[in-house]
């Protein structure tokens, strides 16, 4: 029985190790690699010692973390407001509404958000950049806290109403607590992909859109020194690893941060 | 404890164009267990909602103490609630829960844990074994014992109770039947209790309500509603009881008789005694032994049967295929057809 589940689970196996981990190794392979081919941490060193890319690091954390956050904002009525607020009859319906701009290409949708602001006489800089980027990761927050939201039902509310609290109260005592799991994951998934998103900084950003993706692009394919750009690659994925970890590691179990 | 009284006036709620509740009145007395009791769907839960201030009513009005709440939300009507789902804090222990609601009314650290303990020792459970335990880590029945405890921490006006035993198994359900009537004995609050257990609805109450389609069909003890019952309605959903078409004995069309089952007799023989209401030949169809007493089926004709108890050493003169005649007390009504 045991193995035929490995059996049963290996092209899927092999599938993840060809077209995804190689991919990853064979960079973490080139960032220890110097331009003549020698091994080497010279790469590591050029890039965590340079100035620029601490000050780009950091402004792109910034960017992901204020995009999070927003997110957070936006995404955490808006859940509320599906499960407990619309009846059953137009909840499919207003969940259609809310996913559908996430039918057309993402390229598309940074297109469609150039029109929008440019008649509008919005300068693309900071402000521009986040709307994008909160526009663009905003349904990777929605749905895993919607999904952690059907799963505090009503009577607790009601229950909690009863007892005394109400708005804000309810919310950090009651409803954030039992929908950590999904904050955990939709923050999670937002931060890491905003932490390193290319083309929303690039289209949008107008001066403000130097971040990490832009670097990692130029490195690669501007100054074609895939070393340096596989160094960083690597830092930054680490980097979020490391908070992805310490943020689940935090949050898990009963209550959590907000408890 | 602070018991108010409870006046509901008027209220009516259409959902669409289903109207759930019509006109529906009542007055709940001070310190008084009162019980809304109808089957599911009858609106005695969106009454319960409304008193509680989790639903707006369309029109009418929610007095406590002669005070107009109407349009008071739930966490301002300082009331408790226990729910027929288990609608404990899941990410709070035991202790937590009963002091969620003292924490929110600013109470100090030691006043909460001594009311938490007090709380725990009326429901009956050991705090020191409970206090720090998870709602998943406890008995159905112990679990509902917490949410008694947590609606009645803060004091409340009025404590509701939506259906909190229905989820329950038998034999924990008599015994916190048992629980439900000495708490309310101890604390002396006003209670009102939302059930479609007409013996759950006799066992606690003071005064019931009978509830269906959203009306109140009759307001009265439990014995008068058993022995009164002011509609067919309330005489079948209240008790058992044998509902005899007169026709059947050949006068009036339009009259029902009404008997309990207790008020229902049968013989081998036509009794010489009168003071019978009315005389019917039928057959034993069925015999259900129930512990001290035996109930029997007779079969009158086709449509018709009548249901009687009797004690268990009596019962044995009985066999099914028998031919008896059954007879009603005079304690059995004529009521006019519906």
């Amino acid at each position: 029985m045991k193995k035929t589940g490995v059996i049963l689970a290996l092209p899927a196996v092999i599938f993840l190790i060809v077209f995804f981990f190689a991919p990853f190794v064979f960079l973490i392979y080139k960032s220890f690699q110097s331009n003549i081919g020698i091994l080497t941490i010279q790469n590591y060193l050029k890039v965590l010692t340079d100035t620029f890319y601490i000050r780009i690091s950091l402004y792109s954390l910034e960017i992901a973390l204020i995009t999070t956050l927003l997110c957070i904002l936006i995404a955490y009525p808006a859940s509320y407001y599906l499960v407990h607020v619309v009846s059953d009859k137009y909840r499919g319906l207003v969940l259609a509404i809310l996913i559908s701009p996430f039918w057309i290409d993402f390229l598309i949708r940074a297109y469609a958000l150039k029109a929008f602001f440019f008649p509008l006489g919005i300068k693309e800089g900071f402000f521009t950049l986040i709307y994008g980027m909160v526009y663009d990761y905003f349904l990777f927050m929605l749905l895993p806290l919607y999904a952690s939201m059907t799963g505090v039902s009503k009577t607790i509310i009601n229950a909690a109403r009863i007892q005394g609290a109400s708005g804000l109260t309810l919310a950090r005592k009651i409803i954030i607590p039992l929908t950590i799991p999904g904050l955990v994951a939709g923050s999670t998934i937002v931060f890491m992909m905003s932490l390193t998103e290319f083309v929303i900084p690039a289209m949008l950003g107008g001066t403000s859109g130097y971040t990490l993706g832009y670097a990692i692009y130029d490195l690669f394919f501007i100054y074609r020194d895939i070393y340096r750009g596989s160094a960083l690659s690597v830092i930054i994925s680490a980097l979020s690893l490391l908070v992805a970890y310490y943020y689940i590691k935090k949050t898990r179990g009963q209550g959590g941060i907000f408890a | 404890m602070r018991g108010i009284s409870l006046d509901v006036m008027e209220i009516t709620k259409s959902y669409g164009k289903q109207k759930v509740l019509d006109k529906v009145n009542l007055k709940v007395e001070r310190k008084e267990f009162f019980t809304i009791l109808g089957p599911s769907g009858c609106g005695k839960t969106t009454l319960l909602h409304i008193i509680a201030g989790l639903v707006t009513p369309d029109s009418g009005k929610i007095l406590f103490d002669g005070k107009d709440v109407t349009n008071e939300p739930p966490h301002k009507r300082d009331i408790g609630m226990v729910f027929q789902d288990l609608a404990l804090f899941p990410h709070m222990t035991v202790a937590e829960n009963i002091a969620f609601g003292l924490k929110l009314r600013n109470k100090s650290e030691q006043e909460i844990k001594a009311r938490v303990k007090e709380m725990l020792e009326l429901v009956r459970l050991n705090p020191s074994e409970v206090w720090n335990k998870y709602p998943a880590q406890l008995s159905g029945g112990q679990q509902q014992r917490v949410a008694l405890a947590r609606a009645l921490a803060v004091e409340p006006r009025l404590l509701l109770l939506d259906e909190p035993l229905s989820h329950i198994d038998y034999k924990i359900k008599q015994e916190l039947l048992a629980e439900l009537r000495r708490i309310h004995k101890e604390t002396g609050v006003t209670t009102l209790y939302v059930t479609h257990d007409q013996n759950e609805a006799m066992y606690l109450s003071d005064r019931i309500a009978v509830m269906n389609y959203g009306r109140i069909e009759q307001i009265g003890t439990p014995e008068e509603l058993y022995n009164n019952p002011a509609s067919l309605f309330v005489a079948s959903f209240f008790g058992d009881a044998n509902i005899v078409p007169l026709k059947l004995i050949g006068n009036e069309e339009n009259k029902i008789l009404f008997a309990r089952l207790d008020n229902t007799v049968i013989f081998k023989e036509q009794p010489i005694k009168d003071g019978y209401l009315a005389y019917l030949k039928g057959v034993i169809s069925d015999k259900v032994f129930m512990g001290p007493q035996v109930l029997l089926e007779i079969r009158i004709d086709e449509k018709h049967t009548v249901k009687t108890i009797l004690p268990r050493n009596e019962a044995t003169k009985y066999n099914i295929g028998d031919e008896v005649i059954v007879a009603f007390t005079s304690e059995a009504k004529i009521i006019e057809a519906q």
